[in-house]
């Protein structure tokens, strides 16, 4: 079994060709992070090559020098088909005579006009006399295309009426016209699946296998194992900007794939949950309505991970927005410590000890051009505040601390927050309220859009402030991961207590069984 | 000064390294003798003052995200109720001050309820209520101004220089003015909330903080420091009408918007800070000065450079912001 070992060039293991593409020594650095650390891989033609790699790995990194929006270190080359090219002096049309063509999460489609003027946008519009437009000739090269590449829509429908899945495939479709052969095209797929339902997703991977099977070549990004297990032949994986390995994905379950992503096994990232004994009441919520909610009635013990499961709108967030004083309560009893909680603003929850971890990160959370001791320590100026100054060289210790502690990637703690990655803003903005110290820590989707490294992480950390008496309301939408990290977990439905879930019956089939059941009796 | 990471050193601190160029350029010309000359630079002092008032008045509201364009109406207004108070109600000139402070005051309150309470688009809201009580003034003293010549405290202010400093009063208390905002811009926490506002007012709510509330002092904040500008305008003319108000904008806050976004290149690049501003409304009346000095007394060149530095220094300062970003 490889195992994160550091292997340069790894040769692909495969049977057929030379690899359609190569990277050689590719290095990118931001400041003083390198965010890209000598990758090198080949990428074999005509297979389906995954790109893994968690939050600040260096995978958005390299596809952006692939495209050309960012330029690589010098040293760095990139080869495709016997041509090779510097990466410093790649900018997007050199990327796209090299014959890479990229398609990302957010496919910049236009809703509003028709597959053909979709087509026909970077492509030119075929005219005539006067730069008419030829429309009957656009027309069928769409049409054409659309039964290529098995999207079932005609040329004169509206993208925005097309099922995702389908507008994505306009977008590839749009990407690959014009190139008759197959195989000197790379197509790069970014998340392409991340803003999709299951059963879309289904049918982008029946139609990706199908482009792959005619031999065409694609890199393939995605935060997704299961779709990676299904359909990638070769993986290439990164972490902390480095080459880790690069191998055929046959053989690989997701448990192994987790351990190369994150550089530990899965056993070792989530801590056990213990059962804790009632009697010791840290919040005690009784017949709490407002928005949503209906009746919601529940208690956490002192040192208790509590886990709220339910789907999208079943008024988890609410429900904790509500706790933090975000916003208002029509009826019912708080009790903080058995003393009454009954917040007008988040500043009083505060004041009492309560935390909020935020779903939207970017929205609620951070202070994207605020430094990183100024996000860190935003919940708790008051307390640097010694008349007539606020101590700046204690905030900027705390921080630096901090960064220590919570393994922080950051060049300082002086840089905007905008520049790191993902998980690693969450871990300053969840950092932020441990520094409050507070006595109940609500957790709206901590782990949202992190990688599994720093999602480990983040449950270590939330572990540690447990054991020292602090309590914790969890929301997430990943049930595996709140089966794991929870001691009980309630359900909401339609606002309602739907049950509740201690030891062996907390499974996922369970939470899903309850997140509907409310649903179900009222229709 | 917050030190910031390595490569934004050129841009902080090109704009104060601007104003020194030019002084160093101008003692390298033939002439010399017009920088090193006293009157130049008392010139430079007299004319700042206001600019000054005003701009740290537009920083406040700006720090958290929102405009107070009505700030040159609060000027008048000010000016209009300290010279009422003085001439047609016999206050001691002490209290008339303090009314035209106090009139800033309400017109900042007014403006910040509408902002920070209803949620009124800032622009319009401060736009729109500088437009409504310049017409209210017109209405109370059509054409005919009041003459405060006779309140030798206030012109003075402008007319005679400080012993010792060798400068008009009016420039200190500008400076006094500039000082205190910085101090609780910079190193008080409502300074942090204002920042914290204007990077996010969602995630400043979800930390605790009183948007609505803090938002409201700015305003009132923002037009109790209109209200000293006025006062110090009235100093600076001994009279006021309501044509001088008509024109206040023109004269005050345009200048003090273009110093506010030039400002903002300078010492935290993409913030409106106070030392930024302070610089940027010197070096546009330095370059008044020389051009007044050089016979060219029209109110072109300020225009001029004006426009040119609210448009060059958002160019500036988004070119920055794109090289922070690494594209």
């Amino acid at each position: 079994m490889t195992n994160g070992g550091v292997q340069p060039p790894a040769p692909v293991d495969q049977q057929d060709a030379a690899p359609v593409a190569r990277i050689h020594h590719v290095s990118k650095r931001f400041g003083g992070t390198l965010a890209l650390d000598d990758v090198s891989f080949d990428i074999a033609r005509g297979r389906v090559h995954a790109l893994l790699g968690g939050n600040g790995s260096g995978k958005s990194t390299l596809i952006k020098i692939l495209a050309g929006v960012f330029h690589g270190e010098r040293g760095g080359s990139i080869e495709v088909g016997g041509q090779t090219v510097h990466v410093e002096s790649v900018n997007p049309s050199l990327a796209r005579s090299l014959g890479f063509r990229f398609v990302h999460q957010h496919p910049a489609v236009f809703g509003d006009l028709t597959v053909s003027e979709n087509l026909a946008i970077g492509h030119g519009y075929p005219t005539g006399p006067l730069a008419r437009i030829r429309w009957r000739d656009l027309r069928t090269r769409t049409d054409e295309l659309m039964a290529k590449y098995h999207v079932n829509a005609s040329s004169r429908s509206l993208v925005g009426d097309l099922r995702p899945a389908d507008r994505t495939m306009v977008a590839i479709a749009r990407a690959l016209q014009g190139r008759d052969e197959f195989s000197e095209a790379i197509l790069v797929l970014d998340e392409p699946t991340s803003a999709l339902p299951d059963e879309e997703v289904r049918l982008l991977m029946d139609n990706i296998r199908r482009l792959s099977a005619a031999g065409q070549t694609i890199i393939y990004v995605s935060h997704r194992l299961d779709e990676i297990i299904e359909i990638a032949d070769d993986v290439t994986v990164l972490r902390d900007g480095r080459h880790v390995v690069t191998r055929p994905a046959a053989g690989l379950d997701e448990a192994q794939l987790i351990e190369l992503i994150a550089g530990r096994s899965v056993e070792t990232m989530f801590p056990p949950t213990h059962d804790v004994e009632a009697g010791d009441r840290a919040l005690e919520v009784s017949g709490l309505a407002g928005g949503p909610l209906v009746d919601v009635s529940f208690a956490v013990e002192r040192g208790e991970v509590l886990g709220i499961a339910g789907l999208l709108g079943s008024g988890r967030t609410e429900l904790l927005m509500t706790l933090f004083g975000a916003l208002p309560r029509a009826a019912g009893q708080v009790l903080l410590d058995g003393k009454p909680a009954d917040f007008d603003h988040p500043a009083d929850a505060i004041a009492a000890g309560v935390a909020y971890v935020p779903e939207d990160r970017a929205g609620q959370a951070a202070f994207p051009d605020l430094s990183v001791a100024n996000n860190y320590c935003a919940a708790s100026i008051r307390r640097y505040f010694r008349f007539p100054w606020i101590r700046r060289d204690r905030e900027r210790a705390d921080t630096t601390s901090a960064i220590d502690r919570f393994r922080i990637r950051s060049a300082g703690d002086l840089v905007p927050i905008s520049t790191l990655s993902g998980g690693n803003q969450q871990k300053v903005i969840v950092g932020r309220w441990f520094a409050t110290e507070p006595r109940v820590l609500l957790l709206d989707e901590p782990t949202q859009g992190v990688d599994v490294g720093a999602r480990a992480d983040i449950y270590s950390f939330v572990r540690e402030v447990v054991a020292g008496g602090v309590s914790v309301v969890l929301v997430t939408s990943d049930f595996e991961e709140l089966i794991r990290v929870a001691d009980r977990i309630i359900v909401l439905c339609d606002g309602r207590v739907s049950g509740e879930l201690r030891g062996t019956e907390m499974t996922a089939a369970r939470c899903t069984e309850l997140s509907y059941r409310v649903r179900e009796g009222i229709s | 000064m917050k030190r910031r990471s390595s490569g934004v050193g050129l841009e902080a601190y090109s704009l104060p390294g601007g104003l020194l160029a030019l002084v160093v350029l101008l003692l390298l010309t033939d002439k010399p003798a017009l920088i090193r000359e006293l009157a130049t630079w008392q010139n430079v002092a007299g004319s700042s003052a206001i600019g000054i008032v005003v701009a740290i008045a537009m920083v406040l509201p700006l720090r958290a995200g929102e405009f107070n364009l009505g700030i040159g109406a609060t000027v008048g207004v000010s000016a209009i109720a300290t010279a009422a108070a003085f001439t047609t109600y016999d206050q001691p000139i002490f209290v008339s001050v303090l009314i035209g402070i106090a009139a800033g005051g309400v017109m900042g309150a007014i403006s910040g309820a509408f902002v920070a309470y209803l949620g009124v688009n800032s622009l319009i809201a401060t736009l729109g209520l500088g437009i409504l009580s310049q017409g209210l003034v017109e209405w109370y003293r059509p054409g005919s101004g009041f003459s405060v010549i006779n309140a030798t405290q206030l012109t003075d202010l402008f007319s005679k220089n400080l012993p010792g400093i060798k400068m008009p009063a009016a420039i200190i208390i500008a400076l006094v003015i500039a000082a205190i905002a910085y101090y609780v811009i910079e190193h008080v926490p409502f300074g942090r909330y204002l920042t914290a506002i204007g990077s996010n007012k969602a995630s400043a709510t979800l930390v605790g903080i009183r948007v609505q509330r803090t938002m409201f002092i700015a305003y009132v904040a923002s037009g109790l420091i209109g209200g000293v500008a006025g006062v110090l305008v009235l100093g600076s003319f001994g009279s006021v009408s309501a044509q001088v108000m008509t024109g206040a904008g023109v004269t005050y806050w345009l200048p003090a918007l273009a110093a506010v976004y030039l400002g903002a290149t300078a010492f935290q690049p993409g913030r409106f800070n106070v030392s930024g501003a302070v610089v940027a409304i010197v070096l546009v009346k330095l370059i008044r000065t020389l051009f007044t000095l050089a016979k060219v007394s029209e109110a072109w060149p300020e225009n001029v450079v004006n426009g040119a530095a609210l448009v060059l220094a958002v160019a500036f300062a988004s070119y920055f912001a794109r090289r922070r970003a690494g594209t």
